[in-house]
């Protein structure tokens, strides 16, 4: 798994790597940050709802909403 | 013992046998007729209760599990064709090298529109999802692969069919619709195979990528029996049997890994 200097950002790719593989993890955190005007790297704990909102969003296509619900849950508890 | 272990052992074995009795002709024309029509019946009725409760087990009637469910329609409508065609074949005692188009060929080819609409919602919900869709180039070359399996089916397949005289009406119909079905299925097909290629190992992508794997062996087999078909020489319990019965397996097992995601995250499994 690629490592961040920025915690937050390794938290959220350690709940996504065993769910999405490695490379998607990151290309997710990626996609959502440059989505609220961000990097992976500038990642601060007030972008964490906003994040979780989007990567939920994401996961319903797969998991259905009461499940993506529950990650994005997951997300939302990183502090 | 998992429930897709246990189908994955059963589709192995189930396919060594079927193949075995295929290559061998044990029994005589008369079994391999019989188990061309069965095997088929039991394959997709497996298919269609594990879609079944891969769809149950979404807890909200949401985009994805209208997906499923347009799925399930698709391989139930697949499955009472097999059914259908068993009876005709098997109890009415149809010849049905004779009997093109049947009813069964009416509920196959009516199985393809829920089939291409639940497809076609997974890329609309993926493409909406905001995750990577990958790299453009890539979906330039799977462009050029359809337009060259497109004018090879076109040209070995369809201009033949259309310029043979002897088929006409509803059998000229139904020959040219399954190509044509094959071919547009396949497209979001080779799009989640190539989306479900970006998430690596990726547990969630898994269901996708079975789906994927088993819509391409129905294609594979759709598109031999065309051909075979039209020129008379399609008979039942072949090799191209092993590729339908092969994708409903593979479809069950989706299914199957749908399910196991579903539940395994219910359960709180994004806390392990």
């Amino acid at each position: 798994m690629k490592e961040y200097t920025n915690p937050l950002a390794n938290k959220i790719c350690g709940i996504l790597s065993p769910l999405v593989g490695d490379m998607m993890a990151c290309g997710v955190l990626k996609s959502q940050a440059i989505k609220i005007g961000f990097t992976e790297e500038n990642i601060t704990i007030d972008h964490i709802p906003a994040l979780a909102e989007g990567i939920e969003r994401g996961l319903v296509i797969f998991l259905g909403s009461g499940v993506a619900k529950q990650i994005g849950e997951k997300i939302r508890d990183i502090k | 013992m998992k429930k897709s272990t246990l189908l994955w052992y059963f589709t192995a074995v189930f396919c060594a046998i079927n193949l075995a009795l295929i290559l061998s002709g044990i029994g005589g024309e008369r079994f391999s007729l019989v188990l061309g029509d069965l095997l088929p019946v039991l394959c997709s009725i497996i298919s269609v209760i594990c879609l079944y409760t891969a769809f149950r087990s979404f807890k909200v009637f949401d985009f994805t599990k209208k997906a499923w469910l347009l799925i399930l329609a698709g391989i139930f409508l697949y499955a009472v064709a097999e059914i259908t065609y068993a009876i005709l074949e098997l109890i009415v005692k149809k010849d049905m090298n004779e009997t093109f188009p049947s009813l069964a060929d009416i509920f196959w080819c009516t199985g393809y529109i829920p089939l291409l609409w639940g497809m076609g919602m997974m890329f609309i919900g993926y493409k909406q999802s905001g995750f990577p869709l990958g790299n453009v180039k890539l979906y330039g070359i799977l462009s050029v692969i359809v337009l060259i399996l497109f004018a090879v089916i076109f040209y070995y397949v369809l201009i033949p069919i259309f310029q043979d005289p002897e088929t006409t009406g509803l059998q000229l119909f139904f020959s040219m619709y399954y190509p044509i079905a094959d071919i547009i299925i396949v497209i979001p097909a080779l799009v989640l195979m190539y989306i479900t290629s970006l998430f690596g190992r990726g547990k969630i992508s898994l269901p996708w990528r079975y789906l994927a794997i088993g819509f391409f062996s129905f294609t594979i087999a759709d598109l031999l029996y065309s051909y075979q078909v039209w020129q008379g020489i399609y008979t039942g319990g072949s090799l191209i049997d092993l590729f339908w019965n092969i994708g409903y397996l593979i479809m069950a097992l989706a299914a199957i890994y749908q399910k196991q995601l579903v539940e395994f995250f219910s359960k709180g499994g994004a806390q392990s």
